[in-house]
């Protein structure tokens, strides 16, 4: 543990009941994050990547604390959150905000931006209505919207500007950390590219710390400093994001960056096409989650379930091959 | 590789759809000319709004009405014009010659029959056949496009299916009369990406085993470099730019289509601020005047708000809407 | 003239930008105007509640709602004198069908806001909250549903004594299950949203989360729910006058007046028709509009 840590996640698990039968038992588990651990840095931008059903919105819901982990522990700026009250809670909430994906949910249709904005310092402080206003009108201004939209539905506005909104109320409170779960993935990639610049900017104006989760991995190439892949809840690789993508050490990091699409006709991909779907998180396979669709998997794969090795660097891949690789190499 | 003197498969010319709302009447799209040739796979690509899901919808007539109206234009499929004939024709053709893929697989499923019904039903529908080698049909289709135990996803319904296999589903329904032409409405958008690139790769490979022409309308410019031969790109329902992939990647004529190359994000991106387009895509129910992308154009000048630059072309098929560039002599 | 329209034009856009609430009328306007049924609708509810309201001035006889009788004109058949004709008290049918819109009109505002104020709540806090609070509030909900609505009204309404209060608090008392379990549903879909999540995590507090971000976004097929309502709970409540636990004589509740007239029916068919006639068109408009609001408040949420 560092102290410019400002989270670390230590073996965090949630895992849901599947309730089945007449008398509603819980007969299976749906391990939706199985013993996870990274740290962030403080200022630094932290991708976590995978597909649906890897866990990934699900680590965000638990640091949140939106819903409670089934084990493991959490810390926030070296405070232990993992069990913390509602009231204690709350008083840190101001240091943690979160922007959503979906620019239509993610905002309350029946309130307008005025109200939106405000809330989380409504919740927090004892600032007047007038001085509330105030800074509503400041916020809008810097996520680049404009005072005549604070009378506006949610509706009245683009996917673009409703995500403008969104960062806007998360930055309310001057936050130290934010969670943005996959914010551009609704949008368009000319709107993706202002919302990126904005967050940028306003991470280096501001200091803020940053969880950014994607399925995009170009997307995560430019933003991030270090990342972690999930696969079926569990990280399979992590670190800094140039070690990572110059040289991808598991194989499920190199299928994925194999099936990227590049804007470029001359490099086709495509020469390695993982099979198959996503396995059920109700049923992961056994060993290595990943055997299943892997093209060097070997009897250990099967059987065992392979631990993070640090490959040097702070680049860790969790695959049994990584020796024979790096042997090899 | 030019626009030869091959008939088209599919043309569209002078097309203007419009829809009547509350706000006024939006001028969703104001196509002058798109050819799509035989074995051919065309990318239709724009950004939300641009008009590329409606000029798809306008081929199979599938504009909702009142409220959507095709105000003219041709669409000359094998030299007919589709938008001339009636309802009763048209319908023969849907399915049957021009068969279309949407974007979600699990809303364009009926989730109470299993999906060999729906499957066999339209094979039984279009090709007149019994029951049992409509079934045979099926699963002989449902092998092709790469479904693991065909019985098996026979009897299921689509909500046992995972997405890439309801979508490879959708594609045998699409291809199980063996169509002309298929049109792909963002079939990949609402898959992972590993998914993704089997689906694309299987769009490859029909392309390759059967002949299917196909356009493929997405916002995924990679998409497109990864399988289509040609390009077409709309904004605020014109088309601005079109040619072969190779040409309009590695060198983009019309502004918008350069921004757009440029602001997705990358491995050579990293460090510096994305190119951004900025302002915000028009209302098209008052759409600028002109070239409607001079308002956020880095290259406007005084003529193009005055009038809108028509498709020209500049050698080798590669076509662009922009005063930019003077005729016949690239820029 | 013309200048007139264009100051008030421009007031209305003044307005509209202002106020949010102007311009959701505004843009669902264009929605109704465009539905027939829903605009038939609306035109005879607002018919209704303008004759309700002028009831006293414009009836001809209004003495003859309120109690007064003229035994020596019993009978008569619909004429000039007497539109609908006279019942068995001499009493100017027209004047009490009049009379009788005001009473249908408040019950149905009052029994609607009395199942909606036990109702809405309880269902949003149960879909809210989940686990044993849900279970036991919507157990409770499932035994009143268990009975038809009219049966329950009836029963409370015996049990309670014949009186038009009494009637009005027994329907109320079948009606709110409805919405609980209308709401609940709703609440449980809405409480996943984003923007729930959101409020959590920022750490609003719970009661606020409930009643200013859940039930606001539940009301849509409530709303629907209780203007097809007001037809049905006119209805019920004119079966129990009819049954004679409801409104008692001499009060113009149509049920009532339906009630006196049957056995006279076969000669004097005006002293049931006309009252009859009343409650169906009543009950058609309701359901028109509320067919229209359905259509407005939904697709609405879907417009970018």
């Amino acid at each position: 543990m560092q102290t410019g840590d400002v989270l670390i996640v230590e073996g965090l698990k949630k895992y849901f009941p599947v309730r089945a039968g007449l008398l509603l038992k819980t007969k299976r588990w749906v391990k939706a994050v199985d013993d996870v651990d990274f740290e962030i840095r403080r200022t630094e931008t932290f991708g976590l990547v995978g597909e649906s059903g890897c866990g990934k919105t699900t680590v965000a819901r638990t640091i949140l604390r939106v819903i409670d982990p089934t084990a493991g522990r959490l810390f926030f700026e070296g405070v232990e959150i993992t069990h913390l009250g509602r009231e204690e809670m709350r008083k840190l909430r101001r240091d943690i905000q979160v922007v959503f994906q979906d620019p239509f949910w993610s905002l309350n249709p029946r309130m307008i931006v005025k109200d939106i904005v405000a809330e989380p310092m409504e919740t927090h402080t004892r600032l007047t209505k007038h001085e509330v206003e105030h800074r509503v009108i400041e916020l809008l201004e810097t996520v680049g919207l404009a005072k005549e939209h604070l009378r506006r539905y949610p509706h009245e506005f683009s996917g673009g500007q409703r995500q403008r909104i969104a960062i806007a109320r998360a930055l309310s409170l001057n936050p130290k950390f934010i969670v943005l779960d996959e914010p551009t993935s609704a949008l368009d990639v000319s709107v993706q590219a202002q919302i990126i610049n904005l967050l940028e900017e306003l991470q280096e104006k501001f200091q803020l710390t940053y969880l950014y989760i994607s399925h995009d991995l170009n997307l995560i190439q430019h933003i991030s400093d270090r990342i972690a892949v999930m696969y079926l809840g569990r990280i399979v690789e992590s670190g800094p994001v140039e070690g990572m993508f110059s040289n991808p050490l598991h194989p499920y990091t190199q299928a994925l960056l194999e099936a990227i699409p590049v804007p470029d006709p001359s490099i086709k991909k495509g020469k390695v096409i993982l099979e198959g779907g996503v396995p059920s998180p109700e049923n992961p396979p056994l060993g290595c989650k990943f055997h299943t669709r892997c093209h060097y998997a070997t009897q250990i794969c099967r059987e065992r379930e392979p631990e993070l090795i640090d490959t040097g660097g702070g680049h860790t891949a969790a695959c049994h091959l990584i020796g024979a690789q790096s042997a090899a190499a | 590789m030019g626009l030869g003197a091959e008939e088209p498969l599919l043309e569209i010319r002078n097309l203007k759809v419009r829809f009547n709302t509350y706000f006024g009447v939006v001028k969703a799209v104001d196509l002058d000319h798109l050819k799509l040739l035989e074995g051919e796979t065309l990318g239709l690509v724009g950004e939300t709004g641009c008009g590329k899901t409606v000029t798809a919808l306008t081929v199979l007539k599938l504009i909702p009405s009142p409220g959507g109206n095709i105000e003219e234009g041709e669409i000359l499929f094998k030299g007919e014009n589709l938008l001339s004939k009636k309802e009763a024709e048209i319908r023969k053709i849907r399915g049957k010659r021009i068969s279309m893929i949407f974007q979600d697989p699990m809303s364009s499923l009926n989730p109470v029959f299993t999906v060999g019904e729906q499957v066999s039903r339209i094979i039984a529908l279009h090709q007149d056949l019994q029951e049992k080698e409509a079934k045979e049909k099926a699963l002989r289709i449902f092998e092709l496009v790469g479904l693991p135990s065909p019985g098996r996803v026979f009897e299921s319904y689509p909500h046992e299916l995972s997405g890439g296999m309801r979508q490879r589903v959708m594609i045998s329904m699409a291809i199980s009369c063996n169509p002309d032409l298929l049109i792909a409405d963002e079939p990949t958008s609402a898959l992972d990406v590993t998914i993704q690139a089997q689906i694309l790769r299987l769009l490859k490979d029909l392309r390759d085993k059967i002949g299917a022409s196909i356009m493929l309308i997405t916002h995924d410019l990679a998409v497109v470099a990864q399988i289509c031969e040609k390009v077409a790109v709309m904004y605020a329902g014109n088309i601005v730019e079109f040619g072969a992939v190779e040409a309009i990647f590695s060198r983009p004529l019309h502004p918008y289509t350069k921004m757009l190359l440029e602001c997705s994000p990358g491995p050579g991106t990293r460090g510096r601020k994305l190119t951004a387009i900025h302002g915000f895509v028009p209302s098209l129910v008052n759409p600028p005047p002109g070239c409607r992308f001079h308002p956020r154009c880095p290259y406007v000048m005084d003529l193009c708000s005055k009038s809108r630059p028509g498709l020209v072309e500049f050698g080798d098929g590669h076509l662009a809407s922009c005063f930019l560039y003077k005729q016949s002599g690239g820029a | 003239m013309r200048q007139g329209w264009n100051v008030m034009r421009r007031y209305r856009e003044r307005v509209e930008a202002r106020l949010p609430q102007v311009r959701e009328i505004a843009y669902a306007w264009p929605v109704i105007r465009g539905n027939a049924l829903t605009m038939v609708g609306l035109a005879i509810v607002l018919a209704l509640v303008v004759l309700g309201v002028l009831a006293p001035v414009i009836s001809p006889y209004p003495e003859h709602a309120m109690g007064a009788t003229a035994s020596e004109d019993k009978f008569q058949p619909p004429s000039l004198e007497h539109l609908f004709g006279t019942d068995d008290l001499g009493r100017d049918i027209f004047s009490r069908v009049l009379f009788g819109i005001r009473i249908s009109f408040n019950i149905g505002v009052i029994v609607i806001s009395l199942a909606l104020l036990i109702g809405l709540p309880l269902g949003v806090i149960a879909g809210c909250a989940g686990g044993k609070l849900d279970e036991v509030i919507m157990r409770v909900t499932d035994m009143f549903l268990s009975f038809p609505a009219l049966l329950l009204a009836l029963a409370i309404s015996a049990a309670l004594g014949p009186a038009l209060v009494n009637s009005m608090i027994a329907i109320a008392i079948a009606w709110w299950p409805w919405y609980t379990r209308l709401a609940r549903g709703q609440a449980v879909s809405v409480k996943e949203r984003p923007f729930v999540e959101a409020a959590v995590a920022t750490g609003v507090r719970r009661s606020r989360i409930i009643f200013r971000h859940v039930l606001p976004n539940c009301l849509t097929p409530i709303i629907v729910q209780a203007s097809m309502d007001f037809g049905s709970v006119i209805l019920t409540s004119a079966s129990l006058s009819f049954l004679g636990l409801g409104a008692q004589p001499p009060e113009p509740e149509w049920g009532l007046m339906i009630s006196i007239g049957r056995i006279y029916f076969l000669t004097n068919w005006w002293l049931t028709t006309f009252p009859g006639f009343a409650i169906l068109i009543t009950v058609l408009a309701f359901n028109f509009l509320g067919d229209g609001l359905r259509e407005i408040l939904d697709p609405r949420a879907r417009r970018i």
